[in-house]
């Protein structure tokens, strides 16, 4: 007779946003998997989003054992892991990002410094883009004001842009009131806000990923019987491509939606796209070769489709 | 645990606690260290609720609360604030229960001003409830206003906790705060209506004083030397809102600037009156945070142990018609209300309540406001209610706790008229969205 | 004893003046951001995040102060029918439990600001800092707190020896 083991989960989402079906198809597919090969084995029990424990907080709770699994973004831990940042500047897909063999050094990073085990990367198939009220003919945002968050605050200031620091609740009306004249945003996700409204025009190219990790303590992680850390891994494997399969459709799906809204989309030449692709990227890890010299190199190079 | 063992426990801790004079917040601190230790896992549990007081307060949104606080105790210690009571006075001449009126009607005009209902139930507070006091209003006719305006203040654009609940709910974030201008309307309406009807049957509690005629020419004068000029700053709060130079919650500091001008500009400004003011800011603000801090952490320990969960979920798998759980749903709101923190029951109960809404195909920007109207009745519901909190902290030592509870009673009730109106009459929620042809 | 009671005194004074200027401070710092912003299209990106840091220093800077002022909220209402001596002995047991509950706070302050510092944990916003140099001002306000509340206690013992 098996004992069960069950995994505390949150998520950095509430319920009910987009980056929670990430979350669920894993589950969901782990959950089949236990059924199937080892039934009632292993319970995934999902606690909350940030109702439970609060967004910044939900590594930490995960690295002194209050949680024993956490989805969430890079962002919400740089502060404990800045390398992580690394991922938003990848140019391949989670599972190509196993093959370069970027996954397990991200890993050993875990591991070794904050005592985690980086699981999978459900990190939707979207990039970012720039939506803007005024329209631009350039990779130059000289005289703009753009709301950032410290995630592609680098590239805007490197595009010339003047960055702006308000919370998402505020961009609305910042919007509607020209407090500022543009944003950045995933290409999916701007509707859920109403910002459609006071946005005219959206900026190709899209840059950077959305990278969002799925995490165990890696006490508990190692505690687990084989059997079950396989099964994990290969759910994982499979979610990861199916999610980015399912966000790739999402962030079809969500342009027409946008130009029914009545907004224009700016598509660069070819020059200035290449130009604004490379201060974007060129800054990020300007910005990651700062702070960790040199597992940044070695990032860099993992990460860089070639 | 079962949960409603769960939430017996910790809002029986809860209440024993605050019963023993032992302030508000460190009564919460006590139970949530307890809960902490039971319910988040032990040591990494405690360290938990000691972390989240750092990411629960350094948060640009809760900007706006020192700020108003000090636009209010600046206008209120200068002397500003009297002045345009005095004026506003002058024009009512001898009506009953005239300064409740008007603190109705200035909580609808600062209301649409500021996005933070505390900033404007203090504001309010420091200006009016001391000349109420002075003038004899009965703690029912002077209290009572002042902490009713706090949720119409919701309703009225520009609010951020609509922002929050139209994000979490996924409702079109425009539309939910327009939605939100006529029944806001109504509800001030009806504390208008009580007001009157309340004077009429109990002069006594809202003394009319002789007003000795004056001439228009005064009166006039007086609007334009006083009054019109606090419309700086409101310029520098609503008009720079509109101008773009400021985001709302920006704004609030513009305005505390402008306050300043102005009391700079009547000669009032000097060392005694800022540091007065600050030491006031200081008092409520320390103590909002305080309660903010530990009542996050109730909420995440409700929330973390499911229990908060089980108790909207129980309620809204009985096998009875929808509009009855729809009912059963705001009824759940109402309680948790009573003794937890708006947000906090935005992010417990709309993940649980959203898929029930769709799937009963209910309009969702009618069940916005009706959710709007319900966490915010949840600001001024004892035991704990952060206007509450509010204006014990900027009332008189003599004013208790139970007098508080006692004047918001009514408003209250008041509060859940309106939340039926809109239930049996959606098209008072929907009729401005669809006049802007967004429906 | 007595000397350390007005030193003491002296330093929760401090802390409540240093709230109140950091308080004046921000909304200067807030209205300069908004001017540059709107006149010169500039921002200076370390402004808003401090200005977040400055709520959590208002609130554990100002918080003993207001202890002492009796300025946090309570609910009075058996506490308003009990007789003197009763008073005096919640007081005494409250102010005991408060005082322990805010040592509790220093202590789990203490062990998560050496988490962040053996783990050189930062706080990442618009500009990224220590976390431990935010941080700290917590298990600080903390440990006045806990005097705070001892003293009280021992106070309202004292009161009991001199009445009888
Ligand atoms: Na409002
Ligand atoms: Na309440």
């Amino acid at each position: 007779k098996a004992e069960t083991v069950t995994l505390k989960a949150v998520t950095a989402w509430p319920k009910t946003a987009s980056e929670y079906k990430a979350f669920a198809t894993f589950t969901e597919l782990a959950e089949q998997m236990v059924a199937r090969k080892y039934p009632g084995e292993l319970k995934i029990q999902y606690i909350g989003g940030p109702e439970a424990v609060k967004t910044p907080d939900q590594v930490q709770a995960l690295q002194r054992g209050m949680v024993d699994m956490v989805f969430t973004t890079t962002a919400y831990y740089l502060s404990v892991l800045p390398e992580v940042d690394a991922i938003k500047l990848s140019n391949l897909t989670p599972s190509e990002e196993r093959a370069s063999g970027a996954w397990a050094y991200l890993n050993e990073l875990h591991e070794k410094k904050v005592g985690i085990y980086y699981l999978a990367r459900l990190g939707l198939g979207t990039k970012f883009h720039l939506y803007l009220k005024k329209p631009i003919k350039s990779a130059d945002l000289k005289g703009l004001n753009i709301r950032v968050s410290p995630m592609y605050l680098q590239a805007i200031k490197g595009l010339g842009g003047n960055p702006v620091v308000i919370p998402p609740t505020e961009v609305y009306v910042a919007l509607e009131r020209n407090v500022v004249d543009g944003y950045c945003w995933p290409a999916v996700g701007i509707r859920d806000w109403g910002w459609q409204k006071h946005t005219k025009y959206v900026v190709d190219p899209g840059f950077y990923n959305v990278p969002n990790p799925l995490l165990v303590n890696l006490k508990i992680w190692n505690q687990m019987p084989q059997k079950l850390r396989d099964l994990l891994t290969e759910a994982a494997i499979e979610a990861e491509k199916r999610v980015v399969a399912a966000f790739d459709e999402l962030s079809r799906q969500e342009r027409p939606m946008l130009l029914k809204e009545g907004i224009q989309v700016i598509d660069l030449a070819p020059a200035e796209k290449e130009k604004f692709l490379k201060v974007a990227y060129e800054e990020g890890w300007k910005d990651l070769l700062n702070k960790s010299p040199q597992a940044g190199a070695k990032l860099k190079e993992l990460l860089t489709k070639k | 645990m079962e949960w409603w063992l769960v939430i017996s426990l910790l809002f029986g801790g809860m209440v024993l606690l605050i019963l023993t004079n032992l302030p508000v917040a460190f009564a919460f601190l006590v139970v949530n260290l307890v809960g902490a230790y039971f319910f988040l896992g032990g040591v990494p549990g405690l360290i938990s609720t000691v972390t989240g007081a750092f990411t629960s307060i350094t948060t640009f949104t809760l900007l706006p609360v020192p700020f108003f606080i000090l636009m209010g105790t600046l206008i209120f210690h200068s002397g500003l604030g009297l002045n345009a009571v005095n004026v506003l006075d002058k024009w009512l001449g001898r009506l009953r229960g005239r300064l409740s009126i008007l603190a109705i009607m200035m909580g609808v005009i600062i209301g649409a001003l500021s996005g933070s209902t505390i900033a404007t139930c203090a504001l309010l507070g420091t200006i009016l409830l001391p000349d109420m006091l002075k003038r004899g209003y009965s703690k029912n006719m002077s209290l009572g206003p002042l902490m009713g305006v706090g949720t119409v203040d919701a309703l009225i654009p520009p609010n951020a906790l609509t922002v929050v609940l139209a994000s979490l709910a996924n409702i079109d974030v425009g539309q939910l705060l327009i939605a939100g201008i006529v029944p806001g309307v109504i509800m001030s309406g009806l504390y208008l209506l009580y007001v009157i009807l309340w004077c009429r049957l109990f002069p006594e509690e809202a003394p009319v004083y002789d007003v000795p005629h004056i001439p228009l020419k005064e009166k006039v004068m007086a609007t334009v030397k006083y009054l019109l000029p606090l419309g700086l700053i409101i310029f520098m709060v609503i008009g720079f809102i509109f101008l773009g130079v400021a985001t709302p919650t920006e704004a609030a500091a513009t305005g505390t600037l402008g306050s300043f001008i102005l009391a700079l500009v009547y000669r009032r400004l000097n060392w005694e009156i800022i540091k007065k003011s600050v030491y006031g800011t200081l008092k409520v603000t320390v103590m909002i945070f305080m309660i903010i801090i530990v009542s996050n952490t109730y909420g995440e320990i409700l929330a973390f142990t499911g229990a908060a969960a089980g108790m909207t979920g129980f309620l809204t798998n009985l096998n009875i018609p929808p509009i009855v759980i729809l009912i059963g749903m705001l009824i759940v709101v109402l309680i948790l209300g009573c003794f937890m923190e708006t947000v906090a029951i935005m992010m417990i109960a709309i993940p649980i309540y959203m898929p029930v809404i769709h799937a009963f195909g209910y309009n969702t920007i009618w069940f916005g406001v009706l959710m709007l109207i319900a966490l915010e009745t949840g600001l001024i519901t004892p035991p704990f209610g952060v206007t509450l909190f509010v204006m014990k902290g900027v009332a008189p030592p003599e004013i208790t706790m139970a007098d508080i509870w006692k004047a918001v009673t009514p408003y209250v009730i008041v509060d859940v008229l309106c939340i039926a109106l809109v239930l049996f009459m959606p098209s008072l929620a929907t009729v401005v969205p669809g006049l802007m042809g967004m429906r | 004893m007595k000397k350390f009671w007005v030193f003491f005194d002296r330093v929760v004074d401090l802390m409540a003046i240093l709230a109140g200027a950091i308080l004046i401070a921000i909304t200067a710092a807030v209205c300069y951001t908004i001017g540059m912003r709107f006149l010169f299209t500039k921002t200076t990106i370390w402004i808003i995040p401090m200005t977040e840091y400055a709520l959590l220093w208002i609130v554990f800077l100002g918080t003993t102060w207001l202890l002492r002022e009796k300025g946090h909220i309570t609910t009075d209402i058996i506490y308003t029918h009990l007789n003197e001596k009763r008073k005096r002995y919640l007081d005494c047991v409250m102010n005991v439990i408060g005082g322990l509950t805010c040592s509790a706070m220093i202590f789990f302050g203490t062990v998560h600001v050496l988490e962040c510092i053996r783990g050189g944990v930062t706080d990442v916003r618009a500009v990224t800092v220590p976390k431990t140099a935010v941080f700290i001002i917590i298990p600080i306000g903390s440990i006045l707190l806990t005097i705070q509340f001892f003293r009280m206690a021992v106070s309202r013992i004292k009161e009991q020896d001199d009445t009888t």
